[in-house]
């Protein structure tokens, strides 16, 4: 709800004096929209996209020429000193992510929520100004102790810039995540040789993160079946406890763990047998088009 | 019978500064392709046992000999021990680290410095023989309490040891899990692999072991064939076991002891033709 008020201000003050007045609230009631059906059902965010990652057709494509691609294309994305080729970008990834990667629209979209607050917070106060004088190019302006809050059409251009190219890298990104499972990428991260120990760390916390999450649930749904929760001082008091045992209960399996990967003949590194994924002739396909607009479009400068 | 392993009044404390010693002089000795049932309540050294067995604890006084070698304290030889003896762990969660089922059981192999090919048939093998041909690029956290469990089977497996200690294995397994791993341990029996099952469920023990360990308060107090640990009440009661159901249904009626319901059945018919 507030997202999608927040949504609303950002687009009116966006195009405020480049478009007709109908059409302006046309755009503000259809962002404002967006954002109501959007969201409204909740996700454990980094989590759920690791599910949607191995349900994605495009999971078994080659790992290491997605996450190439997705970065040359984030690249040129940021280099573009014009609105049109992010977007359009933006569209095309969304596209193929959505349709060659079979991720439903509706889940696509409540995952875009959340970094389309983040871009909107920082796209109002890109576009909002404040002056003591009131400048005169101003399209949109109020009042504001003694001084003026001022939207002027060179922080809409700007404005626009910045934020068409954030949802484009958004894309970019989103468009590896949600084709991608994370131990996937850590096997390229091993091969393009990024240190041992911070692969090992990241795959370490990648499993772990999942056991402390369930033993986290666990213990939280014991303390409040034991009405553990019942009021603020003793709410405190047992999150308090819950994660004070969390942190016991994390030595102790973090011992057994060790253990265990002893037992196994583990000598100081860890090592895997990746799956091999060819680079096939579809995802090629998919993703020569708009590495090549994009290049088109820094080279041009539409 | 080839011997594997065998334990030289071997005992080890826990450094808490308890007085009370995990695992008293222990001495016994494992064969090829046995089956055998551990048994014993909780705390009774079960797990120190096999862990001692496994090389992940080294002893604090006598020696664990592998295929007539001692075993020292270096690296190397601890190694040879910890891949001729396989441990699969009570807990599961504990075992699993890697992002899919494929990689984390590559793992073991990978440790022992295979040739990729081996690694890639190996983990095939282990994959083919626990039916998780299925679940290969799953990742654990999706995977159900006996799944799981067939994972870090297969884990251990796919290193191929002469001998696998399974730590309570049945654990936290729907009826339909347990029969699953019964048949996997036949499987693996079938293989040659010398099996240790530590339990708590003497069912299964009776129905499956045809060696077993009687461990209480960190001492070994009977090494024999099911039939003698079972016909030893005095024995059971004092370690907090007790007698199979089998052998007390044969107990009320008077009759020798069958080894499955079935056998039971053809006493009973037999009876009543006669």
């Amino acid at each position: 709800m507030i997202a999608g008020i927040l949504a609303g201000l950002v687009f009116f003050s966006l195009f405020a004096g480049q478009l007709p007045l109908v059409w302006l609230a046309a755009v503000c009631l259809g962002v404002v929209l967006f954002f109501l059906l959007a969201g409204g059902h909740h996700h454990d965010g980094v989590l759920t996209m690791d599910v949607y990652a191995r349900r994605s057709r495009l999971c078994r494509e080659n790992a290491a020429f997605k996450t190439g691609v997705s970065l040359v294309l984030l690249v040129l994305c940021i280099c573009c000193q014009s609105p049109v080729p992010p977007l359009c970008l933006f569209v095309f990834l969304s596209a193929v992510t959505v349709a060659a990667g079979g991720i439903r629209l509706r889940t696509y979209l409540s995952l875009l929520t959340l970094p389309g607050v983040f871009l909107l917070l920082s796209g109002l106060t890109l576009l909002w100004d404040y002056t003591s004088k009131l400048p005169e190019k101003a399209v949109l302006y109020l009042p504001f102790f003694g001084g003026w809050l001022a939207v002027l059409p060179a922080a809409q251009s700007l404005a626009m810039l910045v934020l068409s190219r954030a949802l484009g890298a958004v894309s970019c990104l989103y468009f590896l995540s949600l084709s991608t499972p994370l131990p996937e990428l850590l096997a390229v991260l091993r091969r393009v040789h990024v240190p041992a120990i911070m692969v090992e760390l990241a795959v370490l916390i990648y499993r772990y993160i999942f056991i402390l999450l369930a033993t986290f649930r666990d213990m939280k749904d014991s303390a409040a079946s034991r009405l553990g929760y019942r009021g603020l001082k003793r709410s405190l008091r047992t999150t308090g406890l819950v994660y004070g045992g969390l942190l016991a209960n994390s030595f102790r399996r973090a011992g057994a763990c060790f253990d265990a990967m002893e037992s196994r003949c583990y000598t100081g590194q860890i090592a895997f047998l990746t799956e091999k994924k060819r680079v096939t002739a579809k995802v090629v396909g998919l993703l020569v088009l708009p590495v090549l607009g994009m290049l088109a479009g820094v080279w041009f400068g539409f | 019978m080839k011997e594997l392993l065998r334990f030289e009044q071997v005992s080890y404390q826990y450094d808490s500064g308890e007085e009370r010693e995990a695992l008293f002089p222990l001495s016994v000795c494992l064969y090829e392709g046995e089956k055998i049932a551990v048994l014993g309540s909780n705390g009774a050294g079960k797990s120190t046992f096999f862990l001692l067995a496994n090389g992940v604890l080294s002893p604090g006084s006598g020696t664990v000999v592998l295929e007539g070698t001692p075993i020292g304290k270096r690296e190397k030889q601890r190694m040879a021990l910890r891949r001729t003896v396989g441990l699969v762990f009570q807990d599961p969660d504990v075992q699993l680290l890697a992002g899919t089922v494929e990689e984390e059981i590559s793992f073991g192999p990978m440790n022992l410095g295979l040739p990729e090919e081996e690694v890639c048939r190996r983990v095939e093998m282990a994959l083919e023989s626990l039916g998780l041909t299925r679940y290969r690029s799953r990742g654990p956290q999706y995977l159900s309490g006996g799944e799981k469990r067939r994972v870090a089977i297969a884990d251990i497996l796919a290193m191929e040891p002469k001998l696998m200690l399974l730590d309570e294995p049945s654990s936290n397994l729907d009826p339909a899990g347990r029969q699953l791993l019964e048949e996997t341990l036949e499987t693996l029996h079938r293989k040659g692999m010398a099996l240790a099952v530590a339990t708590h469920d003497v069912d299964f023990a009776w129905r499956w072991a045809d060696r077993v360990l009687v461990f209480h308060g960190g001492r070994l107090e009977r090494d024999d064939k099911p039939e003698a640990v079972f016909a030893d009440e005095e024995l059971l009661s004092r370690c907090g076991l007790e007698q199979p159901i089998l052998w007390k249904v044969a107990k009320a009626l008077k009759i020798p002891v069958p080894k499955s319901p079935e056998e039971l059945a053809d006493y009973q018919i037999g009876r009543k033709t006669e």
